[in-house]
């Protein structure tokens, strides 16, 4: 029996493969239960992957990230000068001293991170699997291991 | 053309914190190395090519800084100690309620255990899905590179589930959870 690189397995399963080549996987596949089996565990494996990671696709993004990068959280610089004039013409000591404690309180908000815990890891609570950028492949080749191996999964890229 | 950048790494935010989770194995870190990574990024905006594909340029940052972090890790011998963490991912499966959540840790573990080079290629195309090619060019490297890492990252990431869960095969994990 001629065998074929696992790389190869692997391309079929993740439908990267062109059409003559799969062809040529899908004969093997047909009469071959070790590349067969191969087979099974890169389709099984991937599912397993996504899922596992599946709900830090839909989970809250921290404060801190979204205020780093977002044009709109961040305050312009003019608008901070105005800010700091603003509050020197006031001088209003009561003033600074809620401003700098107000400001304590933000840091400290937006240092607080959730734990990796915290997070929902049963992707049924998040979303429903229709919005989720990989929805469940059918799983007909898990369903019986000697049965000749009809992969049509091909939502791989 | 910063502001557009921005609003292109908010979209990227949750991509690239599962990339950094999936190699650290701890959201805090991820958390961490994400948020270095940005401001790594908008310091160095000079540096990114217009045109070109910033989710690439952003996996690359992320990868680099959770290199450096490690090194740093070792070289302070604050490197993970292989009994302990098995030993506290142990005590954390154990407090999970259904054995599906369960199962899905021990993915998670096995993923995050995978060597470097193995757990990078396996978060961008299996989790992330980004074709062979696109990881290729993010990791740059030769696209069969990526093939056979790959690979073998799936095949040991086949070994070690079955090892843990009790006999209980991958297919049946995934309908578990699903």
């Amino acid at each position: 029996m001629n065998r074929i690189p696992d790389e190869l397995v692997m391309a079929y399963v993740d439908g990267a493969l062109s059409g003559e080549q799969a062809a040529a996987v899908e004969g093997l596949l047909r009469v071959c239960c070790q590349t067969r089996r191969l087979a099974i565990i890169f389709r099984a494996t991937a599912l397993c992957a996504r899922e596992a990671f599946a709900p830090l696709e839909f989970a809250k993004l921290p404060q801190r990230l979204t205020t780093l990068v977002s044009p709109a959280e961040r305050q312009s610089p003019p608008s901070m000068v105005r800010s700091v004039l603003a509050a020197l013409c006031l001088g209003s000591v009561a003033g600074m001293v809620l401003a700098i404690g107000t400001g304590l309180a933000i840091s400290l908000e937006t240092r607080k991170a959730p734990g990796f815990a915290e997070i929902k890891m049963n992707h049924e609570e998040i979303s429903p699997p229709s919005q989720r950028k990989f929805s469940a492949l059918p799983l007909v080749v898990l369903e019986n291991y000697s049965a000749v191996v009809p992969l049509e999964a091909r939502s791989l890229p | 053309m910063s502001a557009d950048v921005r609003l292109q790494l908010v979209e990227l935010l949750p991509r690239l914190r599962r990339f950094a989770c999936a190699l650290t194995g701890s959201l805090d870190e991820a958390d961490d190395i994400v948020q270095a990574a940005c401001e790594r990024a908008l310091s160095r905006l000079d540096q990114f090519t217009p045109g070109t594909r910033l989710d690439s340029w952003m996996f690359r940052i992320v990868r680099s800084i959770w290199i450096n972090r490690a090194r740093d890790m070792k070289r302070k011998n604050l490197v993970n100690d292989p009994e302990i963490a098995e030993q506290v991912a142990f005590d954390a499966r154990i407090h999970e309620q259904t054995s599906a959540r369960m199962d899905l840790a021990i993915v998670r573990d096995a993923i995050t255990a995978l060597p470097a080079e193995q757990k990078e290629v396996l978060s961008l195309v299996t989790i992330d899905g980004m074709s062979y090619q696109e990881a290729a060019d993010a990791l740059e490297v030769p696209i069969g590179t990526i093939m056979s890492r790959l690979a073998r990252a799936r095949r040991r990431l086949a070994d070690a589930v079955d090892g843990k869960t009790l006999g209980k095969p991958l297919g049946q994990i995934v309908r578990t959870s699903a």
